[in-house]
């Protein structure tokens, strides 16, 4: 953005009077006055030099933004080279134990109250911390005498059992078989670290964040948090973000071992849900919801195209695989083969989860592969997505 | 949920260009900027959680996205805030 300067000529550097004071000049310094004193002037131009000087460095400013605009942009065809990059050479932080995890949580606990306080926002209770209040002022004594003594005991109980469904994912999805060789020998000495954080822990994360969360996993590190309900949550619910959580420990890990790219935030969220769905509900949970719906349906369509060309098990293993990597090249090239060429590219490129959705059914449809039966896979059934709509518009 | 439907809707093009453009200044801004877009961005989405829940339920992943990156800017750490 260019600031054109504005002209200096009679008349600019005058002050601004209003009437009163014009009158005032004109009774306080009569005929001889020929504008402004000499010194009045000198302020003047001091201010005008001040005010040019100011402009000057407010164009400087556009300029930098605008120079940074047009690096980013120039930038964008390698981002994904450049996270690659950053993936392969970021270093990485294993928590061995609950104990050195749990510190880890007083660290950034430490840090996110530090910077709310830097705010001035320490004090400020949050909605749902001012509905918990209310709650249990209406409660009254209950409360005190019933709620707080067993509390500890609840949490206790509660992190107990977070970390006995910890072990027994990781048990479950920390093997050779599904890793591979190479990320399972990666994470074989590093298996996931899960904490149990209360929801004051959480609400001074999301006041941080301006968002709000359940689980949380600290990238570059096997550490993963999931928010103390006080049992409020069921087993599938927990064992479901659990799960969740891991997928991403893992596939960072699996990114960060061959240096490549994460894919789309949507696309990484829909693998990473689909995949945590599909194990829970294998494991007999059922799960009362699904997050990320269009993500996870875009995903399970694109899983659908590269099943339509690798078959139905090698399909989902190279997506699998892909997912836990980061190199997408064989799903690039299935898509492409069933679609035509540079559908998956623009597939990635999509901006979030229902404008892909939306994307690979038109193609899909455009293509006359049969995708009837693919709205029968359980994870689907169980979102509140309309997917009779979206194939009738594609 | 009829997603055709709420993509040709004049809010959900309108959240679109402001989350695409908050995106961008958090990419390259400091500090003060960024606290500016968390409340912006807070005040925003719970309109659109009030008003347009089904809207809000299809940028779920667009949040997350901005959270961290304020996150990020914020305390230098990177996290996933699902």
């Amino acid at each position: 953005m260019a600031h054109k300067k504005k002209e200096r000529g009679p008349g600019n550097n005058e002050p601004k009077q209003t009437p009163g004071e014009e009158q005032a000049t004109a009774e306080s310094e009569p005929e001889f006055s020929q504008g402004p004193p000499r010194e009045e002037t000198g302020e003047l131009e001091g201010a005008v030099n001040e005010a040019e000087g100011e402009l000057d460095n407010l164009e400087a400013e556009a300029k930098k933004l605008d120079w940074i605009d047009r690096v980013i942009d120039a930038m964008s065809p390698y981002k994904m080279e450049l996270s690659g990059f950053w993936n392969r050479n970021a270093s990485w932080t294993t928590y061995n134990n609950e104990e050195e995890a749990e510190r880890h949580s007083r660290e950034i606990r430490k840090r996110n109250e530090e910077e709310l306080a830097q705010e001035g926002e320490g004090e400020t209770a949050t909605e749902s911390q001012e509905a918990r209040f209310e709650w249990a002022r209406n409660i009254g004594g209950f409360f005190e005498k019933y709620i707080i003594p067993v509390t500890p005991i609840i949490n206790a109980i509660e992190r107990r059992r977070n970390r006995r469904f910890n072990e027994d994912i990781t048990e479950d999805l920390m093997t050779r078989e599904r890793l591979g060789d190479e990320l399972y020998e990666a994470v074989a000495d590093a298996p996931p670290v899960l904490t149990t954080e209360s929801e004051e822990f959480f609400e001074l994360g999301d006041r941080v964040s301006g968002s709000t969360a359940c689980g949380r996993y600290y990238c570059y590190t096997n550490h993963i948090t999931i928010e103390s309900s006080e049992g409020g949550k069921n087993e599938a619910d927990r064992r479901e973000i659990i799960a969740h959580e891991q997928r991403h420990y893992y596939s960072h890990k699996g990114r960060s071992v061959n240096g490549n790219a994460s894919p789309p935030d949507w696309l990484d969220e829909g693998i990473t849900e689909l995949g945590a769905q599909r194990y829970v509900r294998e494991e007999g949970f059922q799960p009362s919801g699904v997050s990320y719906q269009t993500e996870v349906a875009a995903t399970a369509y694109l899983e659908d195209v590269v099943q339509s060309e690798m078959g139905e098990v090698a399909g989902a293993e190279a997506l699998e695989r892909a997912y836990l990597t980061g190199d997408f090249s064989n799903i690039e090239k299935a898509v492409d083969k069933v679609l035509g060429k540079g559908t998956f590219a623009e597939f990635v490129e999509k901006e979030n989860g229902a404008e892909a959705l939306e994307f690979l059914a038109s193609k899909i449809k455009e293509s006359g592969l049969d995708y009837s039966g693919w709205n029968d896979d359980v994870v689907l059934q169980d979102t509140w997505l309309d997917l009779g709509e979206i194939w009738k518009n594609a | 949920m009829k997603i055709h439907e709420i993509m040709k809707s004049k809010e959900y093009k309108e959240a679109k260009d402001k989350i695409r453009d908050w995106k961008k200044q958090l990419d390259r801004e400091g500090e003060e900027e960024t606290l500016k877009i968390r409340e912006e961005q807070r005040k925003f989405f719970s309109e659109m959680k009030k008003n347009n829940p089904e809207i809000y339920e299809l940028f779920a992943v667009s949040r997350k996205e901005i959270g961290e990156k304020i996150y990020h800017n914020i305390t230098g750490e990177e996290a996933i805030i699902d």
